[in-house]
């Protein structure tokens, strides 16, 4: 298992380098540079603009500038922000806390929900509640991340004045961002639980429980969702990668200090290192955190684990 | 099947409900009137004051360094953090002592001589002398990431001298009367030689305003405690804080959630909601900030004056408030700031007309232009929703004339490059002007970035280089109006209008000054407990 | 199957051609049983309509490119089911307008994703080797990165336009479509027919176009629903940060975002083109949700 571990992430290697790669050539291709938007905030003259673009060392064909970039990253370095002047690494750092607590409240909401729709549906399938309760997760998924955003501060924040509308400083800040990024998540989750308990509802086993006279509560909770959580824990794991990667719209609706916020707005202001640096960093923290489920699973499933351990080439 | 589309009628109903109920439309009259006096006045003695004041943000800061950054959200926090050697009051439109007590110029306008207080000392405990000046105008020219308009304004002058420790002397390259304009400006501020030389990157936030960078948190906030030992009043607030919240409806429900005490900026369709709440204040003002359009005057629109003062003379600028400022704008009649020194417009008394929706002067200049038969299309570029719904209402202005308008929209990034390059036809930008006349140049001096036109006249320019250099008020102004009649009459751009900006907030709040141009003074808000 | 081999080439064509058609009907069925499919389709069908004959339902000219500040935000009444928007527009016009680009820009994306993603997808399954992991590496690549940072990204650099926002959602839906396809190629691939075909000489890109790739519909037919709601919402989420189609284009995301400045003071201008969104997107998905359980015989009970 360890060696799975290792060759997984040794397979980020080239994946990180690819992605690189892709960013910071499209990049490129944009019109305008950090010097266009500093003239024009700082009101440059032609010379200075050309002294600025020497410093950053602008002024050198892409292919030369992209291998610079690389060269210094493999020895660790990200180089530097344009706009802030401060390592990239601090920069990201200092937001992916917020970023992270972010992503765990969401999975947190997305779970809770999809195994609350998930279940009533498997139990009481076909019924008018079962296709509500399905309908609804998919209303989440249809639903514009910002704009629920928006209705829920008008709602919950203005009108009821129960919780903060943005800014992560104050208690309960979380709960509305959580919620907007939860719910666009649940769809595919309450689905896999609700089949997955249907499965599992079905067999012998829980037959045999319910005629030794166990409640129908303990054989539902204790019995059946323990043998359905498998494939439930792999998909919320996703949820949690997913949620990193799709929080950018909420940030900047409920102004949360957030990794994404980050990377947008370094795009708009031709930020090529904080761009490039970010996405690579989330790149990592996705893949790091995809194998720590992976593992996970193998932790739960004995039968995934005796695959990795033949080392099994299996998965992708 | 039956249930689900019962369902799906059930959430349209409740959609159409909710788009009934409580809407209802803006009022649409521009209201620019001050609803409450901002002054500071003296805190009272029987009254407990709230600890912290907390303000909205409605632009990021990203440095607490003052020569790093020069745009007015960075200069109204180094206001606070630190001082300049000439202050500037805005609302009084005056300079007046600040870290220097008093100066003097020689005749040529080259040589100032500043006598500086001996009793301030810095955030570090270093006392404040003239070698700390002397550092500052070392530092700008020396230091890594430092903004190119700082460098420019600390190489005009030839030296900066210390004669002891509470006399400088800066001798200037050319004589310029403008120097004390420049030198209040918050990105002149002074700071403290050992605290720079000991940390090279965040030195530079020590200063010695009435308040400490304590926190900064690039994008999110910045939190400033109050400075015990400030050489003037000392504020009775203890902390200052500063929330950048991006999205303006955001912003204001924070204020209306006592979330924060002000919210800057708030959305131009918002005022309403904010005047009918009783425990807010709202104080709508023109700002400084100049929505114009430019010709790049390096292509066929360069040729053809008559097109331009056709397009000048049909727009209608009320409109154009109207639909992409929700009619919070101030019409603009010259190519120069609102507050700005020298402003002109009365062009009936020299002879030429007002632009503003003109038709019947438009079709006589377009009858004179090269395309008055054929028609011509042309690419309005711009960046921002608000701009592209503007070009929308002037497409729609100058259809009767033949003019097709096709809207270009760029990024900001792409705007400023494309504009650079003069890889446009015409260009929809905003600017905003200090309070100098010699500000202009800015926009009519060739080969400056921001003349974007790319306009050269001789006569502008020379012009421009008179008034620099004249003490005589009376002559400079007239120098000034010259310059705006020739723009007005050749057109290489067109004042479109002065967008109303405003502020927010909680109706107890008190001694914060709300300046038309957005860099507010909160060294003194405080809110009663 | 097995048997089909030894049979001559026509009868094994006919009875292939019977037990499409007879897979097909059975399908219906089942998606015919599905009340959640069958709402889906039909607003999709009612959406295509109103996109298609938007022309003969408003006038374009007059209640969607024309400025008619005189009307300006006024609130949902009789003449204006939808109200009007800052600049006088007629909210319900543009939305019924604004259907043809967010359903073409979700079609053509979702079409880009297709093509391209089938491609690679097959080549990746069929060949194996190291074809397989050049393009699986490729693919992990363009899939750790966010969609939505990618398509700022993109439409940024490449400028705002209708093109660039279709290219940009096509891009990022492309992984999805390899490793389906190629999942569902790989369990084909080694089926004793395929090796007869083989056999008979027949030229691989034949093969895999008339052989494979129909035995791997099913999977690719639910993937296409599904993205081409997640394109609809991806193009509104560009398009709220100002990445969209350009004005003066009623696209529904455009108009969400326009309407942003007057979430409470006209929120008729952010309600109806988000119900727009939410609508078009849920009936795609629960279209793609009731054909992934009619396909999938598994699931039938």
């Amino acid at each position: 298992m360890l060696r799975y571990a290792i060759r997984r992430l040794l397979q980020l290697i080239p994946v990180v380098i690819g992605v690189s790669f892709i960013i910071y050539f499209i990049m490129d291709l944009a019109p305008g540079d950090i010097v266009d938007i500093e003239a024009a905030e700082e009101g440059l003259t032609q010379e200075q603009m050309e002294e600025r673009r020497e410093e950053y060392g602008l002024n050198d064909n892409v292919v030369i500038r992209y291998a610079r970039y690389m060269f210094q990253f493999l020895q660790g370095d990200l180089g530097k922000s344009y706009t802030t002047k401060k390592p990239v690494l601090n920069e990201f750092m200092a937001k992916l806390p917020s970023t992270m607590k972010l992503a765990a409240a969401s999975a947190l909401v997305s779970v809770l929900l999809s195994l609350s729709l998930g279940i009533y549906g498997a139990l009481h399938r076909g019924s008018l509640g079962d296709n509500i309760a399905m309908v609804l997760s998919f209303v989440g998924l249809a639903i514009p991340n910002f704009w629920l955003g928006l209705m829920l501060i008008i709602v919950f924040s203005l009108k009821l004045g129960l919780l903060p509308s943005g800014g992560a400083t104050k208690a309960g800040a979380i709960i509305l961002p959580a919620i907007t990024v939860g719910t666009g998540l649940t769809a595919s989750l309450a689905r896999t639980t609700r089949s997955s308990m249907l499965d599992v509802l079905g067999q012998d086993y829980l037959r045999t429980e319910r005629a030794k006279g166990t409640p129908e509560r303990t054989v539902v909770l204790k019995y059946a969702l323990r043998n359905a959580l498998i494939p439930i824990i792999t998909i919320a794991g996703g949820q949690f990668a997913g949620a990193l990667g799709g929080s950018v719209l909420t940030e900047s609706v409920f102004s949360w200090p957030g990794v994404g916020r980050l990377i947008t707005e370094a795009v708009s202001a031709r930020d090529v290192p904080m761009v490039t640096g970010g996405i690579i960093l989330k790149t990592i923290i996705i893949g790091v955190i995809l194998l720590v489920i992976d593992l996970l699973y193998a932790v739960v499933d004995p039968r995934i684990k005796a695959r990795y351990s033949k080392g099994g080439k299996k998965r992708k | 099947m039956k249930r689900i589309a019962l369902f799906m009628a059930l959430v349209m109903m409740l959609s159409l409900v909710v788009g009934c109920g409580g809407d209802k439309p803006t009022t649409s009259t521009p209201d620019a009137s001050t609803t409450k006096p901002s002054e500071v006045t003296p805190p009272a003695a029987d009254v407990k004051y709230e600890e912290t004041v907390v303000i909205g943000q409605n632009a990021k800061t990203t440095t607490t360094v003052p020569q790093n950054q020069t745009n007015i959200a960075h200069r109204m926090m180094f206001a606070l953090t630190h001082n300049t050697l000439v202050g500037y009051v805005e609302k009084a439109k005056e300079l007046k002592p600040e870290l220097a007590k008093e100066w003097k110029v020689s005749d040529d306008l080259k040589t100032w001589t500043f006598t500086l207080r001996d009793d301030v000392v810095f955030h570090n405990g270093e006392k404040f002398t003239a070698d700390d000046v002397v550092y500052t105008y070392e530092r700008a020219l020396s230091a890594e990431g430092v903004s190119g308009t700082v460098k420019s304004a600390y190489a005009a002058m030839e030296s900066v001298k210390a004669n002891g420790d509470y006399e400088v002397v800066i001798t200037l390259k050319e004589g310029n009367i403008d120097l004390l304009y420049t030198l209040s400006n918050e990105y002149m501020a002074i700071l403290n030689r050992e605290a720079c030389t000991a940390d090279a990157t965040n030195g530079g936030s020590i200063g010695t305003g009435a308040w400490i960078n304590k926190e900064f948190v690039s994008g999110d906030h910045t939190t400033l405690n109050v400075n015990e030992k400030y050489w003037a009043e000392v504020p009775v607030t203890k902390v200052l804080e500063f929330r950048y919240i991006s999205e303006g409806s955001a912003r204001l429900i924070a204020l209306e959630n006592e979330e924060i005490d002000v919210c800057q900026s708030p959305n131009n369709t918002e005022h309403a909601l904010i005047k009918a709440n009783k425990d807010l204040i709202l104080e709508a003002y023109p700002s400084s900030a100049l929505t114009y359009l430019s010709f790049n005057m390096d292509t066929f629109l360069g040729e053809d004056e008559n097109l331009r003062l056709a397009i000048a003379h049909a727009l209608n600028n009320d409109a154009i408030i109207q639909g992409a400022a929700s009619g919070f704008g101030t019409v603009a009649n010259s190519m120069w700031g609102i507050d700005q020194y020298g402003y002109f417009d009365a062009w009936e008394s020299v002879g030429q007309a007002t632009y503003n929706n003109n038709m019947e002067k438009a079709k006589e200049y377009m009858a004179k232009s090269k395309y008055a038969t054929t028609g011509v299309d042309i690419k309005f570029m711009t960046s921002t929703a608000w701009r592209v719904k503007a070009l929308q209402i002037m497409m729609d202005q100058l259809k009767p004339l033949g003019i097709n308008v096709i809207v270009d929209e760029v990024d900001a990034a792409g705007l400023t490059s494309r504009s650079n390059t003069g890889d446009f036809e015409v260009l929809m930008y905003s600017i905003t002007f200090t309070p100098a006349g010699s500000d202009v140049k800015r926009i009519f001096y060739p080969g400056s970035s921001t003349n974007n036109a790319n306009y050269n006249n001789a006569r502008v320019t020379e012009l421009l280089d008179l008034a620099g250099a004249e003490q005589d008020d009376a002559k400079r102004k007239g120098y000034y109006q010259e310059v705006q009649e020739i723009i007005h009459k050749e057109a290489p751009y067109i004042p479109l209008y002065y967008a109303n900006s405003g502020a927010a907030y909680d109706k107890n709040l008190e001694s914060a000054i709300f300046n038309n141009s957005g860099n507010h003074d909160y060294t003194y808000a405080r809110v009663p407990a | 199957m097995n048997n089909n081999t030894t049979e001559p080439r026509q009868l094994r064509k006919v009875s292939q051609k019977y037990t499409r058609q007879s897979q097909i009907a059975m399908v219906m069925h089942n998606l015919a049983k599905n009340k959640g499919a069958m709402a889906g389709l039909a607003i999709i069908v009612l959406l295509a309509l109103v996109a298609i004959f938007a022309d003969f339902l408003f006038d374009y000219e007059a209640e969607v490119a024309a400025v008619r500040l005189d009307r300006s935000l006024i609130a949902p009444c009789l003449q204006y089911p939808c109200g009007t928007d800052d600049l006088g527009r007629n909210i319900l016009a543009c939305i019924v307008h604004g259907a043809r680009y967010s359903l073409s820009v979700g079609l053509i994306a979702t079409l880009m994703g297709l093509i391209a993603g089938v491609f690679f997808g097959a080549i990746a399954g069929y060949y194996g080797g190291v074809l397989e992991d050049v393009i699986m590496r490729c693919n992990d690549i363009l899939s750790s990165i966010p969609a939505i940072l990618m398509g700022i990204v993109i439409v940024s650099a490449m400028g705002v336009s209708l093109p660039n926002l279709m290219l940009a959602i096509g891009i990022t839906s492309v992984p999805q479509f390899v490793r389906i396809t190629r999942a569902s190629v790989l369990t084909v691939r080694n089926q004793e027919y395929i090796e007869a075909l083989k056999a008979t000489g027949l030229s691989e890109a034949r093969i895999i176009g008339l052989h494979v790739l129909p035995n791997c519909l099913s999977p690719i037919i639910v993937q296409i629903t599904l993205r081409i709601g997640s394109a609809v919402i991806a193009a509104s989420s560009l398009s709220f940060l100002g990445l969209g189609v350009p004005a003066p284009a009623p696209e529904w995301g455009a108009m969400l975002s326009m309407g942003r400045q007057f979430i409470r003071t006209a929120s008729y201008m952010t309600i109806f083109p988000g119900m727009a969104i939410l609508i078009t997107v849920l009936a795609f998905n629960l279209l793609g949700d009731g054909l992934r359980d009619a396909l999938d015989p598994k699931l039938k009970k």
